[in-house]
């Protein structure tokens, strides 16, 4: 039972750095692909296109910065749950804030591949939504202040 | 390519902005079957089929009817999507009730065959044949609009009224589809109405008339009253 209660811990310091990467790997897909079909149909503006599709990869950012807060309280009998639990939902949350935001953001490229005037507003719906890859990730440090006490 | 060449293939498509202000297609047929090409086998096929059947002037002149409502149903249950059979089978119902409403306005009687014709409609329409609107008017509001202009004769006005019905149709589906199947569907029913618009000419169409008619008064052409010998 304790060997599995530290697993979890475990579990709960890598998950924000796995599930970011799955998230991320998605949405710079989704949004990449989005990008690509973009270049196609347009003479130029090729730059911004890309560099719009790199957005999701925050999220892996996030995760990693988590990892190294949560894997520094340190895996113990007594950390292990509260590490399992912050870094599970954190993990689930970027995953999906990042899948989403890959869509958000092939949306504002297909937009603004049409309408090139409303390339900053069209990017607006990707922005709110990395707002709350950035609470989740900040909430997460918080709480491990926490279990570290 | 997989299924999520739909982002690419859809952001590569040039956004259609209106039907009727349209002077060109937005793209290319050569170009836009470049880009489809994006799309699995299995998607292309679907593709094919739904086009073939909503547009199928382009299978030729001599194409039976009882082809046509059989390819309707073996297209029907091909299509696992709920909105793309929605989309084919009120696409269908549109021709059914506008082959109606023409043939009504010709005197003709109600279809004497119980499967006259294909959608989800064509059973309601024979047994109210009589109505003025078919009693559809509630679900095709342009119905009214139809029957008067064939009435008039005004064929411009009802060419307008059902294409404008189609593409408002094709715009209330295309909001909830943005890269996915429906939506190339979609996409391609819209370009094939843009594309019919504009390849409406007056000038050319008056040439044209006139020509048929020469071709068929031949010889007798001077004889008509206002003639130039």
């Amino acid at each position: 039972m304790e060997a599995l209660i530290i697993a979890l811990g475990w579990v709960g310091v890598f998950a924000p750095v796995a599930l970011g990467a799955v998230g991320s790997a998605i949405g710079c897909s989704v949004a990449g692909q989005s990008a690509c079909g973009a270049m196609l149909d347009v003479e130029s503006g090729y730059g911004k296109f890309v560099g719009l599709s790199a957005m999701p990869s925050s999220q892996v950012i996030y995760g990693i910065v988590i990892m190294f807060t949560l894997s520094g309280i340190g895996v113990t009998l007594a950390s292990a749950p509260g590490l399992f639990g912050i870094g599970l939902l954190t993990g689930i949350a970027l995953m999906y804030s990042a899948v989403y935001q890959g869509q958000a953001v092939a949306a504002a490229i297909n937009a603004s591949k049409n309408k090139p005037e409303v390339f900053g507003l069209s990017i607006a719906p990707a922005a709110i939504v990395e707002g709350f890859a950035v609470f989740a990730f900040v909430f997460a440090l918080v709480m491990g202040q926490g279990i570290a006490a | 390519m997989a299924e999520n060449a739909y982002y690419t293939l859809l952001t590569s498509l040039p956004h259609i902005d209106s039907l009727f202000n349209s002077k060109i297609t937005p793209i290319s047929r050569i170009q836009l079957d470049r880009r489809l090409s994006m799309l699995s086998t299995a998607d292309r096929d679907t593709l094919v089929k739904v086009e073939q059947l909503v547009h199928w002037s382009h299978l030729g002149e001599e194409i039976k009817e009882d082809y046509l409502i059989n390819l309707a149903e073996r297209l029907l249950q091909q299509l696992d999507s709920p909105d793309l059979k929605e989309l084919v089978t009120w696409r269908l119902d549109m021709r059914t009730i506008a082959a109606a409403l023409r043939r009504k306005a010709q005197g003709v009687q109600a279809p004497t065959t119980a499967k006259w014709s294909y959608g989800s409609r064509y059973a309601y329409i024979r047994r109210n044949w009589s109505h003025p609107n078919l009693g559809l008017q509630n679900a095709f509001p342009w119905i009214p609009v139809a029957v008067d202009c064939l009435a008039k004769k005004d064929y411009l006005t009802l060419e307008k009224t059902i294409m404008e019905a189609v593409w408002n149709k094709l715009n209330e589906l295309g909001a909830h589809h943005r890269f996915d199947f429906e939506a190339v569907v979609i996409y391609l029913l819209r370009w094939n109405l843009v594309a019919r618009w504009t390849a409406y000419n007056g000038d050319e169409a008056v040439v044209r008339f006139a020509e048929l008619t020469r071709q068929a008064l031949g010889d007798f052409a001077h004889q008509l009253p206002g003639s130039v010998r």
